[in-house]
């Protein structure tokens, strides 16, 4: 054996143990990329004891399809500028039956050369990064699950300085890029009313803080949210940053304050119906014995009914009973007005003909105020009302129109359709109008601009509370000197 | 025309006391009671042509009362006479109910009261 060759096979034993003995999987792939030598960790790559196997096959054999042009294209730039490249890919096994483990592997190729400095392999030295993707997999979705979160989330250093915030935040709060907030004190995003230095200290002091915030967003308008704010530790338990979790709650509060509202509103409704109730009896009493004397009086046909005596007496009379009339007018409209938030009697029903009944009712009096009715109806839908209070309502606001008009005028009523949905009443008259100090008063129950004994002004209280208990919408549009309109909105149907 | 026969009932017995004066000024011939068992007890012995009925009754509900007396009486009318107002109850009763013409909210006028009793017993 020659000297050379003696110190060629020398090398050759000291390179395959060094393949052998290095703790990553090694390849020796050939120019034509048939694996040439490979050590035993490669078997390790695909869990078999065997790793012979892959001996004098194709390289790209054991790379997933999707990755070869990949692992071709590095391998020719390796050959090219003869230097160490990296490249990732995933490997298959040999083993039919272990088709599915595929291992996710980081490769860096060297080539290796001859005496005369050609290249005649390449020596790829493997590392399993499987266990780094999967982590990294697992810290993406984690990312995932925050930005994908209806809660707003905020990562925060320890002085409360913004270091990540999601989407949910940023939307609540009207940013439209996280790096907007980057930075920013967690103080800034509430009230002043709000002690924030006082949440971070309990955070520091107690681990966490819970309660309700008050948030401002970039157009300056106010939220609440429910808070959860906690301390991140790291895996020695030192605090490291503060996480926050917030839950827009503004709705949940509204509705809240509504129905609190609401059953305000219903305990008062029971008070007045029964007050009124209380009232309404020895009322009754009262104006229907003056009444009997009144009737008395007039069937006397005595000569003392001329006398002054006689008058003064039947006109005490008189006022005893106008005025207990005009009690129980006071009492039936506050019935009314309760009864605004009360169930109703509802039905269907043909919304002209309602307007026609109480027009009829009032026809003898409009044509002695000199006041000429203009019927607009459109055709409208079967509308799902209580038909006793949209009486009450129209009654209402005829007669405000024609008190408005002492000196005649015309009264307008029209109806349409605003859409398949939605019906518009309005109720134009030409009177006096409302000066527009009083236009935000007028649907206040008991205030009038009438004579005392005239008006309750109760009559728009009722009438809004009706429409509103129906859903709809009453709206007044006034100048003084035109006149009045009074628009009325309906839905057709009570189902949502 | 023979004069009509009412019955009123109304817990309140000055209510009754009233509006008994008040008719029978008008030339009805009246008679009142303040108990929902005393007027079944009327009118099982008397035939009226209208009743003036308080729809609020203490221990029977103007509805069952008037059930009552209707089943002695089919003949006899009704006017419902309530402190409340005229909600979906007495709505219900006067739609369905064709003998029940109307219904008055205290404190009305007896003058209202006398056109509805006419208009009643012309039906
Ligand atoms: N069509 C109108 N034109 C001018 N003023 C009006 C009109 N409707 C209402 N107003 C004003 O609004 C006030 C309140 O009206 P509302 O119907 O609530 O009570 P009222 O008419 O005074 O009393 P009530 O209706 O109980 O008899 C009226 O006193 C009047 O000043
Ligand atoms: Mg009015």
């Amino acid at each position: 054996m020659s000297d050379k060759r003696e110190k060629l096979m020398e090398s050759e034993e000291l390179y395959r143990t060094l393949v052998q003995t290095l703790s990553d999987p090694v390849v020796v792939i050939d120019v034509d990329g048939r694996i040439r030598r490979a050590n035993k960790r490669i078997a390790d790559l695909y869990g078999t004891e065997n790793y012979n196997g892959v001996l004098g096959r194709q390289g790209l054999r054991f790379v997933a399809v999707g990755d070869r042009r990949k692992v071709v294209e590095k391998l020719r730039e390796v050959f090219e500028k003869k230097a160490t490249a990296v490249v990732e890919f995933g490997f298959v096994g040999p083993d039919r039956q272990l088709r599915d483990h595929v291992r996710d592997v980081e490769m860096s190729v060297s080539p290796i050369r001859d005496n005369t400095g050609e290249i005649t392999s390449f020596i790829g030295v493997m590392r399993d990064i499987s266990e780094r993707r999967r982590l990294e997999e697992e810290i993406r979705i984690r990312q995932e699950a925050i930005e994908s979160s209806i809660g707003a989330i905020i990562m925060a250093d320890l002085q409360g300085k913004l270091k990540q915030a999601n989407w949910s935040f940023l939307n609540l709060f009207g940013y439209n890029e996280e790096k907007e907030v980057l930075g920013k004190g967690f103080e800034s995003f509430w009230t002043r009313k709000i002690p924030s230095n006082k949440i971070i200290e309990t955070v520091h002091s107690e681990g966490m803080w819970r309660g309700e915030l008050v948030g401002i967003n970039q157009n300056n308008g106010e939220f609440f949210v429910d808070a959860s704010i906690s301390i991140i530790l790291d895996v020695k338990d030192e605090p490291i940053g503060i996480v926050g979790f917030f839950n827009d709650i503004t709705e949940r509060k509204q509705t809240q304050e509504k129905m609190r509202e609401a059953s305000k509103m219903a305990a008062l409704g029971e008070f007045v119906t029964g007050a009124a109730h209380e009232i309404n009896n020895p009322i009754a009493i009262i104006s229907g014995n003056a009444q009997y004397l009144l009737t008395k009086f007039d069937l006397k046909t005595m000569k003392e009914t001329g006398s002054r005596e006689f008058k003064k007496m039947k006109e005490s009379l008189e006022m005893i009973n106008k005025h207990s009339l005009r009690c129980g007018e006071i009492t039936r409209k506050l019935l009314a007005f309760a009864r605004g938030g009360e169930e109703t009697a509802i039905k269907p029903v043909k919304l002209n003909s309602i307007l026609n009944d109480v027009l009829s009712m009032v026809e003898h009096q409009l044509e002695l105020s000199e006041i000429t009715v203009r019927k607009q109806f459109g055709r409208l839908p079967l509308v799902e009302v209580d038909p006793s209070q949209m009486n009450q309502v129209f009654m209402n606001l005829i007669l405000n129109a024609q008190q408005a008009m002492r000196k005649g005028g015309k009264l307008t009523i029209k109806t349409e359709a605003i859409d398949h949905n939605q019906v518009q009443v309005e109720v134009i008259d030409t009177g006096q109008g409302i000066p527009e100090q009083n236009l935000g008063r007028v649907f206040e129950p008991f205030f009038t601009t009438r004579q005392p004994g005239e008006g309750t002004g109760l009559g728009l209280a009722v009438t809004y509370s009706i429409i509103k208990a129906h859903g709809g919408d009453i709206k007044l549009k006034s100048k003084p000197g035109d006149g009045t309109k009074v628009m009325i909105e309906l839905p057709v149907s009570t189902e949502p | 025309m023979t004069e009509k026969k009412i019955l009123i009932i109304d817990d309140e017995e000055d209510f009754v006391k009233m509006l008994t004066r008040n008719l029978e000024l008008h030339g009805y011939d009246v008679e009142g009671c303040t108990t929902a068992r005393q007027a079944l007890n009327r009118v099982k012995n008397n035939l009226y042509d209208i009743v003036l009925v308080d729809f609020k009754m203490p221990k029977m509900d103007a509805d069952v009362l008037i059930e009552k007396i209707q089943e002695m009486c089919p003949a006899c009318e009704f006017i419902i006479l309530t402190g409340f107002s005229v909600d979906g109850k007495v709505q219900a009763i006067l739609e369905t109910n064709p003998k029940v013409c109307a219904c008055l909210q205290k404190p009305f006028e007896i003058k209202d009261l006398v056109s509805e009793i006419e208009k009643g017993s012309r039906r």
